[in-house]
């Protein structure tokens, strides 16, 4: 099941040699882990260039997205097995 | 010079997305759709469905009575359209003549540069394992002397294969190779031919160019080439120019509501010309196109004086169409599109003319730079205010949609 979420969220995040590693979100209060990336992509909302990554931890699949413009983050969809 | 032509067919492209993002998927049937508690047609489907008999563009009802267990994905064309453009930045590493087929297909011509990987079967792996180490995706890899035959080499490997097809084994690959197999045959003509004896290139070629041209005209020409296995197409890497601009939409909910269509007609309509006015076209002839809940499908066209890339102006011009069609059904897909495209732009003669154009300028440009749809005609809001059926299908209940297809209403 997919749900659509589009709800602000704090991330921690290592920015090294032009990658990102994301370490865990907090949404609802609760910390997420990030296990792994399973995908990346960009998109554009009019000008400003999004960051979309599909997060897992092994029982979810969290796709989250970054601003550089405005530096925030949301959580977009979670999959939920 | 060898001419080497390279094609390459992701596999069940969307559907492999969707198991890339949710690793939970991978190795179940999976359906690309639109937003499922809508009607839709299945988009993509990944190759555990297709083994059960799922092709793309299927009903769902009908997908799920072939394979049940499928899980209904709602489709991502965001993220598909960015993925397709990183395989085709990597493929451009491996030539100068890229053409981009579709969002998921493209023909290479390596003619030039294979030796540089270490010949064909090298160049073709080593594509393969680019693709798969950046995307985690696998494609098909067909390499042929043209794109017919590229085309055809992938297809017979799928999925996640590498077949050369050299020119000395054309004859009896071709002599064998059953006629659904070959690019521009469709399901229609096979079994057109079939009811004729004819099954496979070989038998094709036996009847000769000559009765093919009488029977199908310019086509018969084309049927008896490629059942040879000729084509002399070139790889184009600059897309020509469109012959046409046009959208179409299955409703999600089949319908003979005037209003309902008439919004959605519209809607069509300011799409076409917003691309018109994206590469400045101008228009002459109005197509409407209109599938009813049977399937039965309807495509009537006008040519006018001048087709501006006003969507008021082609909306006017699609409705006397539409109003020419007699509803005996309800409606499943209204499509429109423009076409005897030119780039002339004549000077507008009035200045309701030229108000409009600036409204046209001003629109489009805060929707460049503050996203799609920012800005829209107030009817638009009409074709959301009738809401669908909700389907019963127990296949639905994997979904739900806290924010589902939401209008964005400018504040």
């Amino acid at each position: 099941m997919i749900t659509e979420i589009n709800e602000p969220i704090k991330v921690a995040t290592i920015f090294t040699q032009g990658k990102v590693k994301i370490c865990w979100f907090i949404w609802k209060g609760k910390r997420r882990d990030a296990v792994n990336t399973t995908f990346f992509w960009k998109s554009y909302r009019g000008e400003k260039r999004i960051y979309h990554f599909a997060l897992s931890n092994g029982q979810e699949v969290f796709e989250i997205s970054f601003c550089p413009e405005d530096l925030s983050w949301y959580l977009d969809r979670v999959h939920l097995k | 010079m060898e001419r080497v032509i390279l094609h390459v067919d992701m596999d069940a492209y969307f559907a492999s997305v969707e198991q890339q993002i949710n690793p939970s998927l991978r190795g179940r049937p999976v359906l690309v759709c639109g937003n499922p508690l809508t009607k839709t047609v299945v988009a993509s489907a990944s190759y555990e469905a297709k083994r059960q008999g799922v092709r793309s563009g299927m009903s769902i009802p009908e997908a799920l009575k072939l394979c049940p267990d499928a899980i209904l994905v709602p489709g991502n064309p965001i993220c598909y359209a960015e993925t397709s453009r990183v395989v085709f930045s990597l493929l451009s590493l491996f030539t100068d003549t890229l053409e981009i087929y579709s969002i998921d297909e493209a023909f290479l011509d390596v003619s030039r540069t294979f030796p540089l990987f270490g010949g064909k079967g090298a160049l073709g792996r080593r594509i393969k394992e680019t693709i798969r180490k950046k995307t985690g995706l696998t494609c098909s890899v067909g390499m042929a002397p043209n794109k017919l035959l590229a085309k055809i080499a992938a297809s017979l490997v799928k999925p996640d294969g590498l077949r050369i097809i050299e020119e000395k084994e054309v004859p009896e690959l071709m002599s064998d190779l059953p006629v659904e197999e070959v690019p521009g045959i469709g399901p229609r003509l096979a079994s057109l031919l079939s009811d004729w004896g004819i099954t496979t290139c070989g038998q094709l070629q036996r009847l000769g160019e000559n009765f093919l041209i009488t029977r199908f005209g310019l086509r018969g020409r084309f049927l008896y080439q490629a059942a040879c296995g000729f084509d002399n197409s070139p790889v184009v890497p600059t897309p020509p120019q469109p012959k046409s601009i046009g959208h179409s939409y299955t409703l999600p909910f089949n319908t003979d509501h005037t209003d309902f269509l008439r919004s959605v007609l519209f809607r069509l309509a300011e799409q076409v010309a917003a691309r018109m006015r994206q590469s400045s076209f101008h228009g002459r002839v109005v197509t409407v196109c209109l599938r009813l809940d049977d399937f039965t499908t309807f495509t009537r066209q006008r040519k006018f004086a001048s087709v501006p890339p006003d969507g008021r102006r082609i909306f006017t011009l699609a409705w006397q169409i539409f109003s020419s069609f007699t509803l005996v059904r309800p409606v499943r897909l209204l499509g429109i599109s423009v076409s005897e495209l030119s780039a002339e732009t004549p000077l507008p003669l009035f200045p309701e003319e030229k108000t409009r154009e600036n409204l046209f300028h001003t629109v489009d440009e805060i929707n460049r730079r503050l996203g799609e749809n920012t800005v829209f005609p107030a009817t638009f809001l009409l074709e959301k205010m009738v809401k669908p059926p909700v389907p019963k299908t127990h296949a639905f209940q994997f979904w739900r949609f806290k924010h589902s297809d939401t209008t964005r209403i400018p504040t």
